[in-house]
């Protein structure tokens, strides 16, 4: 084992101004510390001490140390009596890194290219590469999915516009949006879901007030704060009232209505409804948009509208022109006429057009719930409570400030948000958070490696919250290069980050790998891709899709324009998708006979592997290949590398001839598919 | 009459006063139904106790899971008389002293043979919290995932049909193995109308050209699972072995309904949740150990459901109609 030992203490800043790279950024770091200023966001600024000395390795071959990640690891490891295993090959890291940045497997130029260029610097520019991806967007687009409970299925948007929600965070990922940008542009969201898709940050729980402060306190705060709704955390420091307190910035609570001139005008052009629907409902429609039409000029109202629950503020007196009226009407006289049956089945149809808006309301009071609940508060129930961000309960809310605001300033300037992101970007790539499971930052779950969050976190700040640059920084250490293979010595290890974590794909890695392996020209052609260009840059798909397909098993599309939640039974939730109700920070890779019955037998697998129109099979009998070429071509595309001299000669003894029969290239294609090698990210 | 018993076993039917067939150790022995509120494993400690010096031993389990499901003050403890009681009417059943729901009359006049446990209370209020501790016994913790009712039951017992899974959730998906590991997590059924997608060949490939396909896969898998020693890699090989012998298998026909009769697909109700019911008790009989059927929105981890404005009320609430459809069709 190689020894890792310290040095003594004048040496560490020699070797630190020795690195080219690194000399800059550690002087830097030594006279930066941070504050949290109340107007000027979250900075990492001149003047206190830093909470951390990146650490001196020593002694190690230096593939062992590409950037300061693998100081902090390494430190760590020495500490623990620990190696690090050997670094990943390269046909590993191309996979790993096209998984991981991307969320699907190389395409077999892509792989050649890569193993052919002899550049010393190729790992870290196939890194950039992929981050300027489009693909970029598309896998972070369903990590982000799984934190904010996205989903797209019509039946279930209560309101909201099917894909409206994905469309937005895919479009924020594509212009790399800072991360303090993205998450306040989610808490102080206003308008129509089509035209800012960030109110479903709060339509998608029917502006349920518990809901989105567990949302934010979880997805934004790594914080699991639910138990304190009712009475105070068992384990941690919660008490009820810190809960309420960020209640208290959602008050009122009806912030969101039915937009009905939207949902009316809906109404009118919604395609599929039966004709003798139309006959009776028509008029109806036609009649309320005049008559919303007179009330909204005598009342000379802008914006409002009709509330959509009961809130804080009285709700206004019915109206003939509100939308609501229009569906009581509506079903009075469908069920005169065609029947109770029918009425219900009308009633269904038409409330999916209803459309909601979230709208700015003046500050209002909150009050300490009165039913049930409140069993450790030392507030009455109905007794005032005042906003407060629990994280840092002294500090006051500006009176002028809109609450909403006033929560995202709170949130995006607190050092523990910075720090969850950097924690969850490494559990991520690494498999494992510094602090685990990453939605879960206390006083007594740690993180393994404090001083490395600190300084992931520093760096995330002082790059404005591009994420990109945290992704960076961590695919090019060594940490996240090292092989899955244990040594002898590190094989326990789980936490140290000695060997890299064997992890599977996701659903939707093997549901697009399956695409790119088999090149379904179907699924590349609507990229406007031809095959072989399935290497980045501009391997994504397109803007403003998301979600609106219903899908078809066999539909060739890339998984993050699936609906979501994917339907029981579909290949993406027999994969594990998640159902979009809890928050999900990491991904089941629970393997089942419903997964391996899919791959065995499925058309996901057994209609791509055919040797037909637009498949590789095909292509490689058309351009008259030997056999063994084929072999070649079948492994570069499914496993991203070429046969091993064992595994070709034994295969040599099945697949032959020249052109081979089309049977055998596409049961061999299938084999690669099953086998584990293929789902499992090495 | 007795055909439709949750059990393919001998059972004595001594307790039987022909108003039913159900036979008391029967009940007991192959069938455990909860509603929301009542841990499983109590239920079953609860069961062994009953039947003392029988020594009953539980074979196989259906469990029954409403979620977000009926209160008791509406079904089984209605608190006649009292300021907290439900707005029903108390109904007697066929066990002295026991009264439930008036809209239950076909269980309660099998009352006298289940076992009713009325004492189990919580502090707990969300749901999906709830819903984890009844299915594990255990609150949820961050750093440890419990294994379910149904995973202990089949890594403590051996399999009694080696052909098809041992558990089995239909409906929504039950809670897994958790640190047990993935051979003891349910097969999942989501579908009743067609429980096992992808297990006929597809089209094109008979048996000895699947035969082909598998020897290829044993050989391009073998370098990977040699070099991959983890548990995971086995688990997932597992999956497939499993998979295969189910195809072959005989037994599948377990989850085919309609083998049943006739009048026994409608006495237990031609809804998906009957059919559930039905494939359940199908399933037992063929050495399935335990059954998981689940009615209710969304999955076991949803958030309490919430009526959404204007949908129609069905005419008999779900629970009722599933009442209906746990007792035998011969009553």
């Amino acid at each position: 084992m190689k020894q890792v030992r310290p040095e003594a203490p004048h040496s560490r800043a020699w070797r630190v101004l020795a690195g080219p790279v690194l000399g800059a950024l550690f002087l830097a770091l030594a006279l930066l510390a941070f504050s949290t200023e109340p107007d000027g966001g979250l900075e990492v600024k001149a003047g206190d001490e830093p909470k951390y000395q990146i650490p001196d390795v020593a002694g190690l071959p230096s593939f062992t140390i590409k950037n300061p990640v693998d100081r902090f690891v390494l430190a760590r490891m020495q500490e623990e009596k620990l190696e690090p295993s050997g670094l990943c090959t390269d046909e590993e890291f191309i996979r790993r890194a096209y998984l991981d940045i991307a969320g699907v497997i190389p395409g077999r130029t892509a792989v050649r290219a890569f193993l052919q260029d002899k550049s010393p610097a190729k790992r870290e520019r196939l890194v950039d590469q992929l981050l300027a991806d489009e693909r970029y967007a598309d896998h972070w687009t369903i990590v982000w999915g799984d934190l904010l409970r996205e989903h797209s299925r019509r039946d279930n948007q209560e309101g909201s516009i099917a894909g409206s929600f994905r469309d937005w965070i895919r479009q924020a990922l594509r212009d790399n949006m800072p991360y303090d940008q993205f998450v306040t542009e989610l808490i102080t969201a206003s308008g129509r879901p089509d035209q800012n898709g960030a109110v479903n940050f709060f339509l998608r729980d029917e502006n349920n007030r518990v809901e989105t402060i567990n949302m934010v306190s979880v997805a934004f705060m790594g914080t699991r704060m639910q138990c304190a709704q009712c009475h105070d955390h068992p384990f941690d420091r919660w008490e009820q009232e810190d809960f309420h307190g960020l209640m208290a910035f959602l008050s009122p609570r009806t912030v969101t209505f039915v937009d009905e001139n939207a949902t009316l005008a809906g109404m009118k052009d919604a395609r599929g409804i039966p004709a003798e629907y139309r006959a009776i409902i028509d008029p109806l429609i036609d009649q309320a948009i005049v008559n919303l039409k007179e009330e909204k000029e005598s009342e000379g109202e802008e914006g409002g509208g009709m509330m959509m629950r009961g809130g804080d503020a009285q709700p206004k007196p019915r109206r003939k022109g509100a939308p609501q009226s229009l569906l009581r009407q509506m079903n009075k006289d469908v069920e005169e006429k065609l029947g109770r049956e029918k009425a219900d089945r009308l009633r269904q149809i038409l409330q999916r057009f209803t459309i909601r808006k979230v709208v700015e309301r003046p500050n209002g009071d909150y009050r300490m719930p009165t039913e049930g609940d409140g069993v450790d508060s030392r507030k009455q129930g109905g007794e005032l409570v005042k906003p407060s961000f629990a994280w840092e309960p002294e500090a006051g809310v500006p009176a002028n400030m809109s609450r909403r605001a006033a929560l995202a300033k709170f949130v995006t300037s607190s050092r523990q948000f910075a720090q969850v992101q950097a924690n969850r970007i490494w559990g991520q790539l690494m498999g494992r958070g510094l602090v685990h499971p990453t939605d879960d930052f206390r006083p007594k779950n740690p993180p393994s490696h404090p001083e490395l969050l600190e300084w992931l976190t520093d760096e995330l700040v002082r790059a404005k919250f591009d994420n990109k640059h945290v992704i960076r920084l961590i695919v090019n250490s060594s940490a996240y290069q090292r092989s899955t293979k244990p040594t002898e010595k590190n094989k326990d290890d789980t936490t140290y980050y000695s060997h890299a974590k064997l992890r599977r794909m996701t659903a939707e890695q093997i549901y697009d790998s399956l695409l790119v392996a088999t090149g379904e020209k179907e699924a590349l052609r609507r990229l406007g891709m031809p095959r072989e260009e399935l290497t980045a840059p501009g391997l994504g798909g397109r803007p403003g899709q998301a979600g609106r397909r219903e899908r078809r098993d066999n539909e060739p599309v890339w998984a993050v324009e699936v609906e979501t939640p994917a339907r029981a039974g579909s290949f993406l939730e027999v994969f594990n998708q998640p159902d979009r109700e809890q928050m999900t920070v990491q991904r089941d890779e629970d393997g089942s006979i419903t997964q391996a019955l899919e791959m065995l037998n499925g058309a996901s697998v057994n209609n791509r592997v055919l040797a037909s129109a637009g498949h590789l099979a095909k292509e490689l009998l058309d351009q008259k290949l030997p056999a063994a070429k084929c072999v070649e071509e079948l492994f570069l595309a499914a496993l991203s590398r070429m046969p091993t001299k064992d595994e070709m000669a034994g295969l040599s003894k099945i697949v032959k001839g020249n052109p081979p029969p089309p049977q055998l290239l596409e049961d061999l294609m299938w084999a690669l598919l099953n086998s584990r090698e293929f789902v499992f990210v090495k | 009459m007795r055909k439709h018993l949750p059990t393919g076993r001998e059972h004595g039917g001594q307790d039987c006063d022909g108003v039913c067939g159900v036979s008391r150790r029967n009940f007991i022995r192959t069938g455990v139904f909860s509603f929301m509120g009542l841990s499983v494993l109590d239920l079953m400690r609860a069961t062994v106790l009953a039947d003392g010096a029988d020594n009953a031993k539980c074979d196989a389990v259906i469990l029954v899971w409403l979620a977000g499901g009926p209160s008791h003050i509406d079904t089984f403890d209605p608190k006649p008389g009292q300021a907290t009681g439900g707005p029903f009417k108390p109904l007697n059943t066929s066990a002295d002293g026991i009264q439930i729901s008036e809209h239950l009359p076909v269980i309660g006049r099998n009352m006298k043979h289940a076992s009713l446990i009325r004492s189990l209370t919580s502090k707990e209020g969300s749901h999906e919290r709830a819903t984890y501790e009844m299915h594990t016994g255990y609150k949820p913790l961050g750093t440890i995932k419990h294994p379910s009712v149904g995973s202990v039951v089949v890594q403590q017992k051996t399999r009694r049909n080696e052909e098809i899974p041992s558990f089995i959730s239909i409906g929504n998906r039950a809670y897994g193995a958790g640190f047990l590991g993935t051979q003891f997590a349910p097969f999942y059924v989501g579908d009743p109308n067609n429980p096992l997608r992808n297990i006929a060949l597809t089209q094109g490939v008979d048996q000895s050209r699947f035969m082909r396909r598998v020897g290829l896969l044993e050989y391009v898998d073998a370098s990977f699972s040699a070099e991959m020693r983890d548990e995971v890699v086995a688990d997932y090989g597992s999956y497939y072995r499993d998979a295969v012998r189910m195809m072959a298998s005989k037994s599948r026909e377990a989850f085919d309904i309609s083998k049943e009769d006739k009048i026994y697909q409608i006495g237990y109700g031609e809804n998906n949740f009957g059919k559930s019911l039905l494939m359940a008790r199908r399933l037992i009989e063929a050495g399935v150990r335990f059954v998981e059927v689940t009615l209710g929105a969304g999955t076991t981890t949803t958030r309490p459901s919430r009526p959404s404005s204007g949908t129609p009320t069905p005419s008999t609430p779900p629970w009722a109609r599933s009442s209906r459809t746990l007792t035998p069709a011969a009553c």
